[in-house]
């Protein structure tokens, strides 16, 4: 699109604003009501400002504020968790299949099982401070809400897999990098460098129960120049093949899987 | 001259005399209501929610202390009065049966296209579709004309996160209008 169709976009929707605006007659009408309510006490008991003291709980909400200024420099290397015969590279083994996709969906319930399990362990330890987890071979990398965002307790998670794997005459097919992430839904995460295995940013929105919009940006960093930008629907539990190029003689494919992880059943 | 909205309320916080309100009710209840609307897309919510914001500001101006504009403080407040009772009807239409509590909510005035005319009732039906997020940022930044960093504090999310969101609910918006954009394409 161009910025042409996204100046025809602010146009409708400045239209709809003004076409659906409140009138002043009903503006009128709804302000009596309000006053009305405001005065005529059912809406509360009200609580006076008290001259200079600083309250208990403001204390709280600061010594919170320090707390949370404290951790969130952005990216934890938190050794909570080690990798166990659940994490990524239990799929290196199955590599030279001729259907890679199949195998990898084959592993993604057992693997989901243990993104629960590492969702349910880091919340524990940050509360709902935790933003993302990214998982890969090497570590495990965790980001912390920034202090002052409302947005930490995010309801659903979405948990998210891709794989990297590359195909040369010569050696046949092997994994090059594999990264699990945990994300809250519609929160932006960028992933310096995971485990050197490549930076990422990635955003997934939840369109319903079966599809995953997920938009991401990765740079492997064990494929020099390699960026790759997707946007795409991913059906809930399905391994794709989304991407795929060519460098030096050998061929890359990007697979990508997602699933749905709900935050407040775990514990 | 005419006291700042900053004045009226620190007046209020200092004698608690529902009268201090009137004037900021005057002041921004055009603002609040409309803004609930783009939010929910429901005209009785959005009354509902307006009432709702200033009792919140009566109940929490002790809160206040300046350290936002009283406006951005207003849009805070208002946002999640919306969001919370977009989650409240989520939570009715679940027990209920939720296709059908949605589709009423689509159909609530059948007469909208006779009113608004086809292009804006479909704009509308293009915004009811998207999340409660993305319709914030592109209602935040596109209709009520804040910068992405007012934005983002309105909404408490980091700039690139409200970057994604706008670029986001663009994109959808785009699509669920595509035959309005056919010669960009």
């Amino acid at each position: 699109m161009t910025p042409n169709a996204d100046n025809q976009l602010d146009r409708l929707l400045e239209d709809w604003a003004d076409k659906s605006a409140v009138s002043a007659e009903e503006l009128a009408v709804l302000q009596r009501r309000v006053v009305e309510r405001l005065a005529d006490g059912s809406a509360g008991e009200l609580e006076l400002a008290r001259p200079s003291t600083v309250s208990r709980r403001f204390i709280a909400a600061g010594l919170a504020t320090a707390a949370v200024l404290l951790v969130s420099i952005g990216v934890w290397r938190y050794p909570l968790w080690q990798p166990t015969t659940g994490n990524p590279s239990q799929f290196a083994s199955r590599f030279d299949r001729n259907d890679t996709a199949g195998s990898f969906e084959a592993c993604w319930p057992k693997h989901l099982v243990h993104q629960q399990r590492l969702l349910e362990e880091y919340q524990d330890v940050f509360g709902h401070g935790l933003a993302w987890v990214a998982e890969t071979e090497q570590s495990c990398d965790v980001g912390l809400a920034a202090s002052g965002s409302k947005e930490v307790a995010p309801s659903e998670y979405v948990a998210i897999q891709l794989w990297l794997v590359a195909r040369n005459k010569r050696d046949g097919q092997s994994e090059v990098h594999t990264v699990s992430v945990l994300v809250g839904r519609e929160e932006l995460v960028e992933i310096p460098a995971a485990a050197g295995g490549g930076r990422l940013a990635i955003w997934a929105y939840p369109v319903d129960e079966e599809m995953i919009s997920i938009d991401f940006r990765y740079q492997p960093s064990s494929v020099a120049g390699a960026e790759i930008d997707s946007s795409n629907l991913q059906r809930v539990g399905r391994v794709t093949n989304i991407h795929s190029f060519e460098r030096d003689g050998v061929e890359y494919r990007l697979y990508q899987t997602a699933d749905l992880l709900d935050g407040d059943d775990l514990g | 001259m005419a006291a700042t909205d900053e004045q009226l309320i620190a007046r209020f916080q200092t004698s608690g005399a529902t009268a201090d309100l009137d004037e900021l009710v005057e002041r921004h209840l055009g603002m609040v209501r409309n803004l609930a609307y783009r939010v929910v897309v429901c005209n009785a919510a959005a009354d509902d929610i307006s009432q709702e914001v200033f009792v919140k500001v009566m109940r929490s101006a002790h809160t206040y202390r300046g350290q936002a504009n009283f406006s951005t403080w207003l849009y805070r407040i208002t946002i999640n009065t919306a969001k919370e009772h977009l989650r409240k009807q989520a939570s009715v239409d679940k027990l209920s049966d939720s296709k059908q509590a949605t589709d009423d909510r689509q159909i609530e005035r059948p007469d909208q296209t006779a009113i608004y005319g086809e292009t804006v009732a479909e704009v509308e039906q293009a915004l009811a579709k998207l999340s409660v997020k993305l319709r914030t940022a592109i209602v935040l930044t596109a209709i009520e004309h804040l910068s992405v960093k007012e934005a983002a504090a309105i909404e408490g999310c980091t700039a690139a996160t409200m970057h994604w969101r706008i670029h986001q609910a663009r994109k959808q918006l785009k699509q669920f209008l595509c035959r309005y954009f056919s010669h960009d394409s």
